[in-house]
């Protein structure tokens, strides 16, 4: 698992977790642990603290995180609880551990550079309200090409070689 | 009046599915003596939750791509989505603050001969509205206010977290948008967790739990006697109006709650006509309740 220590120790994601004192305001506030008793910021404050990496960054518990910052925001020892969770997600997408659903839409924007294009409906919509004109789609190649290039995550290199491919196996 | 110019950024959600949101704030800006100004080859934010999730470095990338188009003019960026507004706010703060992200980032978009410069300043519609106009002036333009009107007000997410970076409305108790809706003439009803997400951002992770929040929260509304929903955000507006039927199909309860853009109630306060807002492209049935109230404009 060199891959997944060398991501944490770049991100310093156990340094930055060490503040925390368990006392569960996280947790308190959560809109998903309020109905997932499995989705427990504090316990994964926890396992970080206590190394269990590898368990957290395999499991799909973590992908519930809905970003909304509440965490963060009530920390009374101000820990980025949700910027850590975040990079624990980037660990297992790089593993492959990306929920079909997350992995879907990620996929259209390196597609088509946006989240969705209009559908007719809409365009004929926008139309009856006198809307400007939607320049450039389906184009939208630089974009594409950026997310391409950065990304270490297979799903977003779909236009990369397959020597690329296989080199991000090994990384 | 001030002179107010934006480079206008109305996102995915909105432009490809939305137009009577992008209508209504295009109204609104009009109204307003707002100049926004269209920028072209700009795409997904990207989206601040998804997109982050999976790279990071990614998210950060395309935002300074985005960011640099969006420069254009030395003029500021006007959002209408929480969404973009936090990626292009936690992003700015990244590479502002951050040397080693800057120089990564512009060595990528050095690429594709573009390159970002910090500094991007970045305005949420509904904060303008509150901070640049406010509630006061705005209500001295209402000539169709919106009486009889009672509305539960959700702000969602990332218009007001991370406290520390926005620095904009209490995350714990937002009030500034329901002192927009009182300036139009609304009657403004408080609800039980309020501040809780609408659980939209995690529908592809678990379209179950999803459904359930979305479902908890309008749930609360209804019980506070509102009589319609005002959201700020598009992903809101999805979960709320579109997933609203669902909702009710799986969870076996009735809620039948109009859900609105606050620039489209806005619109319809300062004398814009229903007709040319596009109220009838709502999911959730919408205008039988302002037609009920006779405020369907001029």
């Amino acid at each position: 698992m060199k891959t997944l220590r060398e991501f944490i120790a770049e991100h310093e994601v156990r340094r930055r977790a060490q503040a925390c004192y368990q006392c569960g305001a996280c947790v308190g506030g959560c809109p998903v642990g309020r109905w997932r008793g499995d989705f427990n910021p504090r316990r994964i404050m926890e396992m970080i603290m206590r190394d269990e990496l590898e368990q957290l960054i395999r499991s799909e518990v973590i992908w519930l995180c809905t970003a909304c910052f509440t965490c963060f925001d009530r920390c009374p020892q101000k820990i980025e609880v949700t910027e850590l969770i975040t990079q624990l997600k980037n660990a297992a997408a790089r593993l492959g551990n990306i929920p079909e659903g997350e992995l879907k839409k990620a996929g259209v924007i390196a597609k088509d550079g946006w989240a969705g294009l209009p559908v007719s409906r809409t365009l004929k919509q926008r139309a009856e309200l006198h809307l400007p004109e939607l320049d450039h789609d389906g184009e939208m190649a630089e974009l594409k090409k950026l997310i391409g290039t950065v990304s270490r995550v297979g799903v977003l290199r779909h236009e990369r070689s397959s020597s690329d491919k296989e080199e991000q196996g090994t990384d | 009046m001030d002179e107010w110019s934006y480079n206008l950024y109305t996102g995915c959600l909105i432009r490809s599915r939305f137009p009577h949101v992008e209508k209504s704030a295009r109204v609104v800006f009009e109204r307003l003596g707002v100049e926004v100004h269209e920028v072209a080859d700009v795409g997904c934010c990207p989206e601040p939750v998804g997109m982050r999730s999976i790279d990071e470095q990614v998210w950060l990338t395309v935002a300074a791509y985005n960011m640099s188009i969006l420069s254009a003019g030395g003029r500021p960026v006007m959002t209408l989505c929480n969404g973009c507004y936090s990626t292009f706010r936690e992003s700015e703060h990244l590479l502002s603050r951050g040397k080693k992200h800057m120089e990564e980032v512009n060595r990528h978009l050095a690429s594709i001969g573009r390159e970002y410069a910090a500094g991007l300043e970045v305005e949420h519609f509904a904060r303008f509205l509150y901070e640049k106009v406010g509630p006061a002036r705005l209500k001295q333009l209402v000539v169709s206010p919106l009486r009889g009107l009672r509305v539960a007000s959700h702000v969602g997410c990332h218009l007001v977290r991370p406290f520390d970076l926005l620095a904009f409305d209490d995350p714990e108790n937002p009030t500034k948008i329901e002192e927009l809706l009182h300036s139009v003439g609304a009657e403004v009803v408080n609800f039980p967790r309020k501040s809780l997400c609408c659980g939209f951002t995690i529908m592809g992770v678990d379209a179950d739990l999803s459904l359930k929040m979305g479902c908890e929260k309008l749930k609360n509304i209804k019980a506070s006697g509102a009589q319609a929903v005002v959201v700020v955000c598009p992903a809101c507006f999805q979960q709320f109006d579109i997933n609203q039927r669902q909702m009710e199909r799986k969870f076996d309860v009735k809620l039948g709650l109009p859900v609105f853009y606050l620039t489209e109630l806005i619109a319809l306060a300062l004398g814009e006509s229903q007709e040319s807002l596009g109220i009838d492209q709502h999911r959730t049935e919408a205008l039988s309740l302002i037609e009920a109230l006779g405020l369907t404009g001029e």
